[in-house]
Formats: structure tokens, sequence, C-alpha cells
């Protein structure tokens, strides 16, 4: 069986007669010029890189009839003309079963010329609907240098902790993020800024005596540790250093739960607003266990 | 000791300091993320706690 085709309309469906077929089953092409936006970006720009681009559906086929019948050609053809203008879908039904075309918006009037033989022969072209932005993704990824984990036991005095930065030096121009979770008061945080944007050295959160925080450290010359005041204070630094110190933060989120029992999923849900490095920190206190 | 959730983060080191009389752990790990992207972050311990905390943190381009 010969593939038929359906126009698909909000006012009913027009079936093509059988000599209809399609110049391609796979409508539009690779267009080196396409357009599309990255993330994070407004502005639409060319790519050269082959992305497969929308274009119009064809189907071309004659109207005749044996009978020379002109009454009965021009109102098949009338019915093609307006169909196409109004034309959602097309059904493609072979023996195999039947193929759907959406998204389609129609048409413009199809190309009509005589074959010679008292009949017409008919090119229908089928637009695509307004495509949407194609997402590519960012091509600056956030390079980390390293991280790391250190501990601080338990002092009751005032006292200065230097973090040490984990692969030895952060170079000038990066960026430290700090996150601490432990017990105590920090004091001075020196060139650490809290991202909790209280403007202190206030924690996130704090729950039966544990806190957490959370801090950006530009690298204006290289460091190899990072200092900290701090008071009966005992805890653990989680350190990451990312090239760039110009990077900005995002998404922070944070949950501080109490008594879990082992093998207790404990974390955060949502949807990352921006592209980057996501930094995941977890920190767990157990007196009296073990 | 940990796991985390999310197969895609990448641990980078961890301190595991729980002992006869109690103690702390912690852990740090990354990923690359895209927006729109799940952001959900999530672990669990071999040991009971406490307190547990938990903190995600996006480092964006400049």
């Amino acid at each position: 069986m010969a593939d038929r085709w359906t126009l698909v309309t909000p006012t009913g469906n027009v079936d093509l007669n059988a000599t209809f077929a399609a110049r391609t089953y796979q409508p539009g092409g690779v267009d080196a010029s396409a357009a599309l936006r990255r993330d994070d970006r407004r502005a639409y720009q060319r790519s050269g890189d082959g992305l497969r681009t929308p274009g119009p559906l064809v189907l071309y086929g004659i109207v005749a009839r044996d009978d020379q019948d002109v009454a009965a050609i021009v109102d098949e053809l009338n019915d093609i003309r307006d169909a196409v203008a109004a034309c959602t879908s097309v059904v493609r039904t072979t023996s195999a079963g039947t193929y759907t075309y959406s998204g389609l918006s129609g048409g413009p009037t199809p190309e009509v010329t005589p074959d010679g033989l008292g009949g017409w022969r008919v090119v229908i072209e089928l637009w695509p609907q307004r495509a949407a932005a194609t997402f590519v993704p960012t091509t600056e990824p956030v390079e980390l240098l390293a991280a790391g984990v250190e501990f601080f036991s338990f002092s009751s005095d005032s006292r200065t902790i230097n973090v040490a930065v984990p692969g030895g030096t952060a170079p000038a121009g990066s960026l430290i993020i700090l996150g601490i979770y432990g017990s105590g008061t920090i004091t001075n945080g020196y060139d650490a800024v809290n991202l909790n944007g209280a403007g202190n050295l206030s924690p996130l959160a704090t729950r039966s005596g544990q806190a957490g925080w959370a801090f950006r450290v530009p690298v204006a010359s290289d460091v190899s540790s990072l200092p900290l005041d701090v008071s009966s204070f005992y805890g653990i630094a989680h350190t990451v250093v990312v090239a760039g110190q110009g990077n900005n933060t995002a998404d922070l989120s944070y949950v501080i739960a109490g008594t879990t029992g082992s093998g207790t999923s404990v974390g955060i849900t949502g949807t990352a607003t921006k592209a980057g490095l996501q930094i995941f920190i977890g920190g767990i206190t157990s007196f009296g266990i073990g | 000791m940990f796991t985390i959730d999310q197969e895609d983060f990448i641990l980078h080191d961890t301190f595991w300091g729980l002992g006869p009389f109690g103690g702390d752990a912690g852990f740090v790990a990354t990923r690359p993320i895209s927006a729109g992207a799940d952001l959900d972050a999530s672990w669990r311990a071999t040991q009971g706690g406490n307190v547990v905390f938990a903190l995600v943190v996006t480092v964006t381009p400049s």
C-alpha cells in the first residue's frame, strides 16, 4: 500500500489522493547558520556546528480525473488549498501504521501547474511552528583547583585557626569557598565574605550547639592558609579552590537536621538556577556513639 | 563512612573522626551543574548522628 496523507485542520481532515507523496520523510536539514542561544545568555548567535533545523514538509501529487470533471477538480484543489492554510498536523498512513507530523502551522497557497493531460500538479509546503530556543552548555566551566577537609579539635580559648589550602597554595586570582561545620564562635573572618548575606560572621544555621557557615574568599595574592579567629571552637573546615576570583555564587542551600539513624539520607532538593560548579559539603556530629 | 546519593558528585576529601567518645566527620564533593538541572544533594552516613549538616552552593562563571 502506498503512503496516504491526511491534512488535519481544526475544522476537519482532508485526505489527499493516492498520487501524493513526500519529498522527504524528515523535513528540515542541517543548517550551518542556525540560530541558537547559550545558557545564561540572552543574545542569539549563529552556529556552524550543524544543528538540525526545522524545514517544511513538502508533499506533491496530481489532481486529475479520468472523466475530466472540471468542477470536481476545482473542488478538490480548493479543499486542498483551504486545508493547507489551516493545517496543524499531517498523518501519513502506511501498511505498517500511521505517523503524525505535528506542530505545523499551515503553509502558502499550493503551487499548481497543469500536467498537460487535463490535470494539475500540486506542491504543498507545510511549515513547522516557530522553533523553541536551543540551549547548549556553557563553554566556561568553573575550574576546580583543589578541595579538602580538615578537623580542628576543641579549645575553650580564643585562638586563630589557620585553615590549610588543599594542594598547598591558592594562586592569586583564584577564589576559595570555605564551609565550616562545628561548634563555637567565629570572631574574625579576615577576608572571608559570609555567604549568608548578613554582613557579619553569624552561621547559616545552628542546631543543638552545632552550626554551619559558608564563606567566599577572593585570593589577591598566593595564600597557603586562611586565618580565622575563633572562640570555644571545634569543627571541620571544607575548603574548595576554584580558578577566577570574579566567580560568583548561586543556589546556596542547606539543612541542619537533628538526631538521625545510621543510613538516614539528609540533603536538599531544588532546581539549579545557574550553571557552574556545585559544591556539596556534609558534616555529622555523633556524641556518645561508637 | 559516607555515601552520596547522587552518583555524579566527585568526592574529594573526607574526615572521619568518630570514636569511643563520639566525634565528627565531614566531606567535600563537587559536580558541574547546568541551569535547570536538579539541585538535589543528599548523603547518608554509616553512623547515626546527633546533628547532621548538608550544604550546597554553586560557583558560577564570572
